[in-house]
Order: structure tokens, then sequence, then C-alpha cells
């Protein structure tokens, strides 16, 4: 049954009228979520010495997180496909052929259809460049 | 109540949605960690948009828990929200790093994973 026009007209004013109550609402959350935090700052335990505590704390944190960054994990000093390469003697020097080749060797005697088509894949990049 | 016009819809909701789904333990984390931010930088009205900005960086990032607030502080250096406040912001964002270290809090966000 078609809408009278008096309804066409009407809808769109309930739709406003929902989102600016939703709005509001959502303005006075999230306003009260700051709010908690501000009350919670006037009782906060935070005295200048804690601050400079935690300050110091956070300066040795964030050096200490930058040295960690900056030395290699155990896996990539000694990543499998990088320590499968040089052990092959091949004259495949192209990277893409090279990582192929270590997939290949890496899968042989793996299980699991995943392992198998990477297997598959590997071996029919190694056919498609010997072939070339 | 300050004005959220920085705030669009959907980030307001992914705000309360994470407010909402947060432990207790999270959101006092929260609170105290957006409490030593303002005690630093102050809690008047400009204060107050920036950790608006934080919050709308971290909804926009897809976090999971406000109590990572302290991972994004560092970010609004240099925005014009944070103009003139920037080593204020600095020295707000050491604090609250060792607020999460003393606490063992993950030095990482809890984001949604987008595959």
């Amino acid at each position: 049954m078609a809408r009278s026009a008096a309804e066409v007209q009407e809808a769109p004013k309930k739709k406003k009228a929902y989102d600016e109550k939703s709005y509001d609402a959502m303005l006075q959350q999230i306003n009260g979520i700051i709010d908690l935090a501000i009350k919670r700052g006037k009782t906060f335990p935070a005295t200048a010495e804690e601050l400079r505590d935690l300050e110091a704390k956070g300066s040795k944190s964030r050096e200490e997180r930058k040295i960690r960054e900056m030395t290699p994990t155990p896996t990539e000093q000694k990543s499998p496909l990088v320590k499968a390469v040089p052990t092959k003697e091949m004259k495949m020097t192209r990277p893409a052929e090279v990582a192929a080749l270590a997939l290949e060797e890496n899968l042989n005697g793996a299980s699991g259809p995943s392992a198998l088509n990477l297997g598959k894949w590997a071996k029919g990049g190694r056919q498609a460049y010997d072939s070339a | 109540m300050i004005p959220l016009d920085v705030l669009d819809d959907k980030t307001k909701e992914k705000i309360l949605i994470a407010w909402r789904d947060m432990s207790e333990t999270d959101k006092s984390h929260f609170i105290n960690q957006v409490a030593l931010a303002l005690s630093v930088w102050g809690s008047d009205e400009k204060g107050r948009m920036v950790v608006i900005e934080v919050m709308r960086r971290m909804a926009n990032d897809g976090v999971h828990t406000l109590a990572d607030f302290g991972l994004y502080v560092e970010q609004v250096v240099g925005t014009k929200e944070a103009a003139g406040l920037d080593g204020k912001i600095r020295r707000a964002s050491l604090i609250i790093e060792g607020y999460r270290e003393k606490n063992a809090l993950s030095s990482e966000p809890h984001r949604e994973l987008g595959i």
C-alpha cells in the first residue's frame, strides 16, 4: 500500500529526531568518560616526585625497546630459507628462482595440502626457469 | 560539555563500543592515563581536545581497548590540535610509558586484524 504524502514527510523527521537523540547521548557519554578522568586526576596519587619517577621509568623503557628493536632476533639471523640457498650448487641467481628452489628443499618431506601446493608451485617455477 | 565536532558519528560509536566492551581494569587504566596526561598538559578545553584527538586516532586505528591510550599520545605531537603543547605532550607520553611499564601493560596496541 502506498504511503500518504503526510507519512512520507513524517519519516525523515522521525529519523532526524532519533539521530539527534543518539548523537546527544553519544556526546554526553564521551564527555562523561573524560570527566571521569578529570575527577580521577584531582585525587590521583601522583605527586611531582611520582611523576618524575614515572618519567624516568618511561625513558628507560623506551631506550630498552629501541635497543631490542635494533637487535636482530634469532629467526632473522638464521632463516632456514637463507641457510638452504648457499648449500646448493646452482647457476640460478635471480631471487624468485632461488626462493623457489629453497622452498622445494624445505618442503621435501612435509605433508598437508598447503605444503603440497607450495611444493608443486616451487617445482613448477623451477621447471619453467630450467626450460627457459 | 566540550564540543566533539572533530569526531564523526562512526568514530564516536567506535569509542563507545570500545568503552562498553572494556574490563573494569582496562577502564581504570584508561582513566589513570588520561588523568596523568591532563595533569601534565592541562585539563582546560584545549587539553580535553587533545585527549579527544588521541581517542579519534585510536578509534580510526581499530583499537579494541581505550587502555592503549598512552601508545597513541605522541602521535598528536605537531598537530594543530596540540599546537603549543608539544613539549608537555612528549613529557606526558614518557610518564604514561612509565605507568604502563609499572603496570605491565602492552607496548603494542590491541588492534583488529584486517585480513
